[in-house]
């Protein structure tokens, strides 16, 4: 069993197989036996904590995924695909999906990474820049003569498509 | 312990390094509209999406003349952005007549690119391409990929067709893989009229993965063509062979192929079912008849055929046990089997095809384990989905193996999965 005391203090206990997908956690534990200490992760709180276990479990009897090379399209790269519990899954509120994401990288979970990159890819999809703004609370930070240039690489590019 | 990222806030810009972003601009790749919105959000992702929005870009051109040139000027004047294209198609529009690529207009395109790694080019416009070697003075891109496309149709096996002109290697001597779609190569490559083709004993031979999808027809044309690709390539580097058989020439260039040559080649595809239905019987007769000489293929790693499932149940049995014939064969420390399947028939509206009882899995069982035995790791069935795609037929294929082969199959040798249908496209 893995031991591991988050943020906000609360302390998890994990079988080895799925505390394991967590890359941090493995180097930790050294891939040895039991850990005794718990294992501090102090950039994860709670709740997400909870969901990032919930992932791995739901993964825990899934094969290891092959590398593959850099600069595989996407659609290649993950053969498990997004099946109908992580879409469920992933469905959560804005910011903790944010939240999620940053724990999946510094966890180091690939597949959970890759899971909720592409659910924000999801809501980009077919937006036009002020709604992507709007969604994200980005402020367009272009300059006039930055905007004009892009105005002029949109003719262009809308050129060489006609 | 890893650096602890900061907190959350409402602004994504305030929340995710970079990397993340860039993690997240890749999963649109394939969306180029979201792509650019996308980076006309922000100047951050404005510097970030360039790599994910042009490095597969196709230019359809002939539809204004001067497109080509357009694009050429545009990529010359832009170099922050041509840098990130790695893939390049140029797509004749159909009604196109005459080309207007040429020599020097791809010559100044390719040198603008200088992490190009792949270019297809497509329709009539290698033909107009002589592939002069080029000035010393050109920096070409080490292109590892090529793909020459046609739209010839079947049957159309003449004699007087065009040939591909094979002096692409004088550009590229690094190119690793070709890809040729509708091959017509002609039989003196060194003096044709398109081709200029160094002499080969000067160039450095490095094709190690060669496609050749729906070759021409006739006898004399698939001799031809492999000959040249023999005499042309220089194929001493060839691991790699992909091979779309279409008439009993193709069956027999094929043969001849492997058997007179001293290939080294570790994978080979074969896949007779791209040709029309009616002839498939006969090429099925002819590989079984005359050896494919996968024997002589000492260093094979990785087989893989296809199967295609129709109305005649002798064409299908024909197919399923040329397949076992061929495994029998293989005489090398073969590593891998991948079994491609199309147009599993759904025996429930089907039931006269009785896949349980049209196999031989005895000698199929004996001939696995053998190979087993040997070395081989795993056979994968993909299951194709094409146009009357079965959606159970992933389903019962397993459990036809499941029943029939149960010992190899508790062992975890087998794995199963869909493929989309791999149908030659240019737009791969």
């Amino acid at each position: 069993m893995v031991t591991v005391v988050v943020s906000d203090g609360v302390t998890f206990t994990m079988e080895q197989d799925v505390a394991f997908q967590c890359g941090l956690i493995a180097d930790f534990a050294g891939g040895g036996g039991d850990q005794e200490e718990p294992i501090p992760i102090q950039a994860v709180n709670s709740t997400v904590m909870r969901k990032v276990i919930e992932y791995c479990e739901h993964h825990r009897n899934d094969p290891p995924q092959p590398e593959v090379p850099e600069g595989t399209p996407l659609e290649r790269k993950d053969r498990r695909g997004r099946d109908a519990w992580d879409k469920q899954f992933i469905q959560v509120e804005q910011e903790l999906l944010f939240e999620i994401i940053l724990a999946a990288n510094y966890l180091n979970i690939k597949p959970l990474l890759d899971l909720g990159c592409s659910q924000v890819a999801e809501m980009m999809k077919g937006k036009t820049p002020a709604e992507i703004q709007q969604m994200f609370n980005i402020v367009n930070g272009f300059t006039a003569d930055e905007e004009a240039q892009n105005g002029e690489g949109e003719e262009k590019a809308r050129n060489l498509n006609s | 312990m890893a650096a602890i990222p900061p907190r959350p806030s409402s602004n994504i810009l305030e929340i995710f390094p970079s990397e993340l972003f860039i993690h997240i601009l890749h999963h649109l790749h394939d969306d180029k509209p979201s792509l650019k919105a996308c980076s006309l959000v922000c100047p951050t992702w404005h510097a970030l999406a360039p790599h994910d929005l042009f490095s597969d870009t196709t230019i359809y051109y002939n539809s204004k003349p001067t497109k080509l040139v357009e694009f050429n000027d545009f990529i010359q004047s832009t170099p922050t952005i041509s840098s990130h294209i790695r893939t390049l198609r140029l797509a004749e529009s159909r009604s196109a007549v005459a080309s207007e690529l040429n020599d020097k207009l791809l010559l100044s395109i390719l040198s603008a690119l200088p992490h190009l790694d792949s270019l297809y080019i497509s329709w009539n416009s290698f033909y107009s391409l002589s592939w002069n070697p080029s000035p010393n003075t050109t920096q070409l891109p080490l292109l590892k990929k090529l793909y020459l496309w046609d739209r010839v149709r079947d049957d159309g096996a003449r004699e007087g067709y065009p040939s591909y002109p094979l002096g692409f290697i004088s550009w590229f001597p690094y190119i690793q893989t070709v890809v040729l779609d509708y091959p017509a190569i002609p039989n003196q490559v060194h003096h044709t009229s398109s081709g200029n083709l160094p002499d080969h004993t000067h160039i450095v031979p490095n094709v190690q993965d060669l496609h050749l999808q729906n070759p021409i027809v006739t006898p004399a044309y698939a001799h031809r063509m492999y000959s040249s690709l023999q005499d042309g390539l220089s194929l001493h580097s060839l691991k790699s062979i992909s091979i779309d058989l279409r008439s009993v020439a193709d069956v027999e260039g094929l043969e001849d192929f492997l058997s007179s040559s001293n290939l080294e080649i570790e994978r080979i595809e074969i896949d007779p079912t791209r040709s029309p239905v009616e002839r498939l019987d006969s090429i099925l007769v002819a590989m079984t008849q005359n050896r494919l000489h996968l024997s002589h293929l000492k260093n094979l790693r990785s087989f893989t055929f296809t199967l295609q499932y129709m109305e005649s149940a002798s064409v299908q049995r024909m197919q399923q046990d040329l397949l076992i014939d061929l495994l029998a064969e293989i005489d090398s420390p073969l590593r891998e089997v991948h079994i491609q399947i199309r147009n599993l028939p759904n025996i429930q509206v089907y039931p006269r095809f009785d896949l349980a009882s049209s196999i031989d899995w005895h000698r199929l069982n004996s001939v696995l384990t053998a190979l087993k035995e040997r070395l081989l790791d795993s056979v994968t069935f993909d299951i194709v989905q094409g146009p009357y795609h079965w959606s159970g037929a992933l389903y019962y294929w397993q459990k036809l193996v499941q029943t029939h082969l149960p010992s190899l199959y508790s062992s975890g040798f087998f794995g199963f999965a869909c493929m989309k249908d791999n149908q030659p496209s240019f737009w791969d």
